[in-house]
């Protein structure tokens, strides 16, 4: 009997199996599509964001009295003074420089001075729908995980209920059976990509119940604050004693990493209790060919070196732990990277969706149920649309709109009942939106010097919305 | 980019293009040698293409690379060996057969929603949390293989008792791992 016989689970299994991914599905669904579509377009925030700001000054060479004279101007327009204050240092992906406190954040020129705030409405409520589905953070980042560790059991059961993984590793049937043909999308879909759906699953659960399991552990031992467990996992702050002065000086410390550690990139400062006794500096660095978000390098005020946090040498938990971000958002390697994220988020989604469909084909009777998920479907574009539309009016409130699209969305498709005439309307709503956007785009910046990524981003628009028109043309004619 | 590298990149990403072609061409039988042959043949196209990553950006990301670039090659052979059938008009008409639920389903569902999602979430947190002091390894990395661990348990968890027909015997096995574990912990 060959190996890929004795591994073929019983029939008993199978079916259990399937019935146990059946039901996780069907409770999650909903939900799961749209924390994959909104991940899908969020691993992209950064080019979002400078399209959103597209007249933001941009380069990648500047000056370290710059920044440290950005860093004093910061805290000496604060009214109170931050426990930290950041300054983010250019990347490709992201050629400008920003400071922040907690509550406030400022561009930098290249002369050093401060230019205008980050203004990101649609990137930051695509961001917090994706990480809180807009609920408070800690209730939604909770919840947001568990979907993480419910696409790893949906993994688990889905092999399981497989069993002509091997036999059916290329079959496509398009255009029988409705059954037959989203099975097979949602199964060729699935298996190939398992490995990418099992590290973000992994990943994203982990990223949110870290949390859960660091106040279980101080719960359970009276000696352990959650900080102490936080400090032994990530590494504690170091102890400094130093001048009481206001004088950050950021020269020697870069000196320092050009010296000792001249593969480490720097991607931001992080001033630490400014103007208290235990102030001191840390900068950040990415390191070639590591994973890890970044390793972080301490100094005292003066620019003297003081420790490293053991980020990219210290326990392999430590590194395990600190790789989890760039592996979940895809943020590595490049735009390609990027792109091959936002091709496999999108067939999460399209697994998603096809997973209910199975399920609704199955059913054989139509019930409101069919036209909600219509509704959501084909409403989540339409209002993340109309979200990113709004934008351009309102400052806040975007949430709100984007929910209240979706739920207008819905109510549609029920009024309707027709799911293919559903379905054009709201993606042909969805196409004259984005060309829209992009006319009310321009006629704002018009006159200013709107960067490529920009306008990299408008043609895409535009041609999801060009195709978008013309796949409704088809449809329309089919009715 | 250095020529080099832009070769290197093109034979990464080719040697995964035909590690999938090889299990492709055996799972169609086209293979001039035999199937075994062939998917061992695509298993050193693959290794080779993880040797040539790691060459360029080192392991780690040679790992991530191995296991996400060959998915759009199989996707593409996927898409290419499609069967069409009659491509009928678009109805909106279900065949209308009734599979309607009673209220002891219902309550059965609830019942089953319960133990495998809130029950199984908190036997895994308390069974990670006693992995986390007792597994034998150094403090940070209990504590990080404990937390990795959890949604692997908790999915492995909830998948098992949505399989179980048997809810009683499911339930009761989670309160019996739980009162273990929360015993474990108090007597610490």
């Amino acid at each position: 009997m060959s190996l890929i016989n004795q591994l073929k689970p019983s029939s008993q299994l199978v079916k259990t199996s399937l019935s146990s991914h059946s039901w996780l599905g069907i409770v999650i669904g909903a939900l799961m599509y749209v924390i994959c579509l909104s991940g899908t377009l969020v691993v992209f925030f950064e080019e979002f964001e400078r399209w959103e700001q597209p007249l933001v000054e941009e380069y990648l060479d500047y000056e370290i009295e710059n920044i440290q004279s950005s860093i004093l101007q910061v805290q000496s327009k604060v009214d109170v003074v931050p426990k930290t204050i950041y300054a983010v240092l250019p990347t490709v992906a992201v050629p400008r420089i920003h400071v922040a406190t907690d509550e406030e954040e400022w561009f930098v020129n290249k002369d050093g001075s401060l230019a205008e705030s980050p203004h990101v409405p649609w990137t930051e409520m695509l961001k917090e729908l994706h990480i809180y589905l807009h609920l408070p953070s800690t209730l939604g980042i909770i919840i947001v995980a568990c979907f993480g560790a419910f696409l790893v059991g949906l993994i688990i059961t889905g092999l399981l209920a497989h069993p002509k993984i091997f036999k059916d590793a290329f079959k496509l049937r398009i255009g029988g059976s409705a059954h037959l043909e989203q099975a097979d999308i949602h199964n060729r879909l699935g298996v190939w990509g398992t490995p990418f759906y099992f590290i973000i699953g992994l990943t994203g659960a982990y990223i949110g119940l870290v949390g859960i399991m660091g106040y279980s552990i101080s719960a359970s031992d009276v000696d352990k604050s959650l900080d102490d467990v936080i400090a032994a996992v990530y590494g504690a702050d170091p102890v400094v004693l130093t001048k009481n002065d206001n004088t950050i000086e950021l020269e020697p410390a870069f000196e320092y990493l050009a010296a000792q550690h001249p593969a480490a990139t720097p991607i931001y400062i992080a001033y630490q209790n400014p103007g208290k006794d235990n102030q001191y500096f840390e900068v950040a660095a990415t390191l070639p060919e590591r994973l890890i978000y970044s390793e972080i390098y301490r100094f005292n005020i003066d620019g003297s070196f003081i420790n490293h946090q053991q980020l990219s040498d210290g326990a392999a938990g430590r590194q395990l732990a600190y790789s989890v971000y760039r592996l979940h958002f895809g943020h590595f390697g490049g735009f390609g990277v990027k792109v091959l994220y936002g091709l496999l988020g999108l067939a999460l989604s399209v697994i998603s969706v096809t997973g209910i469909n199975i399920w609704l084909t199955k059913r054989k009777r139509t019930t409101p149920i069919n036209h909600i998920w219509t509704g959501i479907v084909w409403g989540m574009p339409t209002a993340l649309m109309v979200a990113l539309f709004c934008s351009f009016i309102i400052k806040d409130g975007l949430p709100i709109i984007f929910w209240a699209s979706l739920i207008i969305c819905i109510v549609f498709c029920l009024i309707i009942k027709k799911h293919t005439l559903s379905r054009l309307i709201l993606m042909t709503t969805s196409a004259f939106l984005a060309i829209s956007v992009i006319v009310v785009y321009y006629l704002i910046h018009q006159g200013g010097e709107v960067t490529a990524v920009a306008h990299g981003i408008n043609l895409m628009i535009l041609l999801v919305g060009l195709i978008t028109l013309y796949r409704q043309r088809i449809q329309f004619n089919r009715l | 980019m250095a020529i080099k590298e832009i070769l290197l990149w093109l034979a990464a990403l080719m040697t995964s293009g035909l590690g999938v072609a090889c299990l492709y061409l055996s799972w169609k039988g086209l293979s001039a040698v035999s199937k075994r042959i062939t998917r061992i043949v695509a298993l050193v196209f693959l290794y080779l293409s993880f040797y040539i990553f790691k060459e360029l950006v080192g392991w780690e990301f040679a790992l991530v690379f191995v296991a996400i670039i060959p998915v759009l090659f199989a996707w593409v052979l996927t898409f290419a060996n499609r069967q069409i059938k009659n491509n009928k008009k678009i109805t909106n008409k279900v065949p209308a057969i009734d599979n309607k639920t009673g209220w002891l389903t219902r309550v059965k569902d609830i019942w089953r929603f319960i133990v495998a999602i809130p029950l199984a979430l908190i036997i895994s947190v308390l069974l990670c949390t006693v992995l986390a002091f007792y597994l034998p390894m150094g403090e940070i990395n209990r504590v990080i293989l404990a937390t990795f661990l959890l949604p692997i348990l908790w999915g492995g968890l909830c998948s098992w008792v949505l399989a179980d027909g048997q809810f009683k015997r499911s339930g009761l096995t989670l309160l019996i791992l739980g009162m273990a574990s929360f015993t474990t912990l108090y007597l610490m």
